[in-house]
């Protein structure tokens, strides 16, 4: 029963997949619908990647989207139609999932591991947000953490922005983000066992 | 509301683009324009040493011989593979890199224990200037591809690249020139290890110099 269901899957990605090729290679034309009708259909697929790897950043995740589609467009001559669109698409994601981790120095806390999942896209990227998941662990930190995560990391203030509207030095709240994410991911990983 | 306005700047007055070559017929290219352009010179400068197929007939030598010219047709491959997203050659990244490894590790073997007796029969002048000239054709061929690339894994592309350019005409002076294993090294891989360096740096400064426009 669950093989055939995972059939049925695979065979729904196939399609899906020859779908989104042929209407990239239309594209490619200047076929301006057919391209719409891709990037409505892909703006979904990204979201779901790029929320799942970064989950608890929604304003990092919104703008790394962008420049995953504006990605996608510049690099559209480098597609080959007889490919598989999702590898390709998945690959220009990784590469800017990759340079977001680097260019904000949190490449420590993500696995290259985690990162290289996409060379095989996942099982089902749309079922894989975990926004809520993050949100509700957010919510069981003590307030002095939570704070300083929310103005860092969700409202993009910088360490000293953050540290002044606190009354704290910049150092004492690197080790509350610290600490926050340390008991982050003990209830994360807690609640996944 | 941004999204709907990113898709309508996006496809709005869309033009059609030439999509580049495909990754392996501008591999090919390049491998026929590189040969084309290094054997007569090879040829020139003397061609292959005497008695080389008897050579050939040592497993160990054969391996090394092989593994050259392996290194250089499958990494040149994955090169032009890794110039576009979604390639995923991993495991043919690792066997390149494997080879190149794996050759330069017998060459440091056969100074301590060499295949056979040394000789200087078909000595060749010319055979560093042939291995650094040689690299630069493969080079300049291969900067001819990287304009309209948008490659996602830029140090293996870089790293490889450079092996690839440079790692042919030691597989020719492996057949071309006289058989000594300190000759080898100090006229034939030092050479290329220069060459390899020099090409990883013109790689990565024509991907730095192509790609910020393009991404």
């Amino acid at each position: 029963m669950s093989s055939s269901r995972g059939h049925q899957k695979d065979h729904e990605r196939a399609a899906r997949d020859r779908q989104w090729s042929q209407w990239m290679a239309q594209a490619q034309s200047g076929d301006s619908k057919a391209y719409e009708s891709l990037l409505r259909e892909v703006l979904p697929f990204l979201k779901a990647i790029i929320s799942h790897k970064l989950s608890g950043l929604p304003s990092e995740q919104e703008d790394l989207v962008q420049e995953a589609v504006i990605a996608i467009h510049k690099a559209r001559h480098t597609y080959q139609p007889e490919r598989n669109f999702t590898y390709w698409a998945s690959a220009i994601v990784r590469y800017k999932l990759v340079d977001f981790y680097r260019r904000n120095g949190i490449r420590k806390t993500v696995s290259l591991e985690q990162i290289n999942d996409f060379s095989v896209p996942p099982e089902d990227p749309f079922e894989v947000n975990k926004t809520e998941k993050i949100e509700k662990a957010l919510d069981l930190l003590p307030d002095d953490q939570r704070e300083a995560v929310r103005m860092t990391k969700l409202q993009g203030l910088s360490t000293t922005e953050a540290a002044n509207k606190m009354g704290i030095s910049s150092g004492a709240l690197r080790v509350r983000i610290h600490r926050a994410y340390e008991k982050l991911r003990q209830i994360l990983s807690e609640e996944s066992s | 509301m941004k999204e709907e306005l990113l898709i309508k700047n996006l496809t709005s007055d869309l033009k059609p683009i030439k999509p580049t070559m495909a990754p392996y017929k501008r591999y090919l290219l390049w491998c026929f324009c590189y040969l084309i352009l290094v054997l007569p010179l090879f040829y020139y400068f003397g061609a292959f040493r005497p008695e080389i197929t008897k050579d050939l007939l040592s497993p160990f030598f054969l391996l090394e011989t092989l593994l050259v010219f392996f290194c250089f047709l499958v990494g040149g491959f994955v090169c032009f593979e890794l110039l576009v997203p979604g390639s995923n050659k991993k495991f043919l990244t690792k066997l390149s890199f494997l080879s190149a490894g794996l050759f330069l590790g017998f060459a440091l073997i056969q100074v301590y224990s060499p295949v056979f007796k040394a000789h200087s029969n078909m000595m060749r002048p010319t055979c560093t200037f042939e291995i650094l000239g040689y690299s630069f054709v493969g080079l300049f061929l291969f900067a001819f591809f990287v304009k309209n690339s948008f490659p996602v894994e830029r140090r293996s592309l870089v790293a490889l690249s450079g092996i690839a350019c440079s790692i042919l005409p030691v597989g020719l002076m492996q057949l071309g020139c006289m058989y000594s294993p300190h000759h080898n090294l100090f006229h034939h891989i030092f050479p290329m290890g220069l060459s390899t360096l020099v090409a990883c740096g013109v790689i990565f400064f024509l991907l730095k110099q192509y790609l910020p426009k393009n991404r």
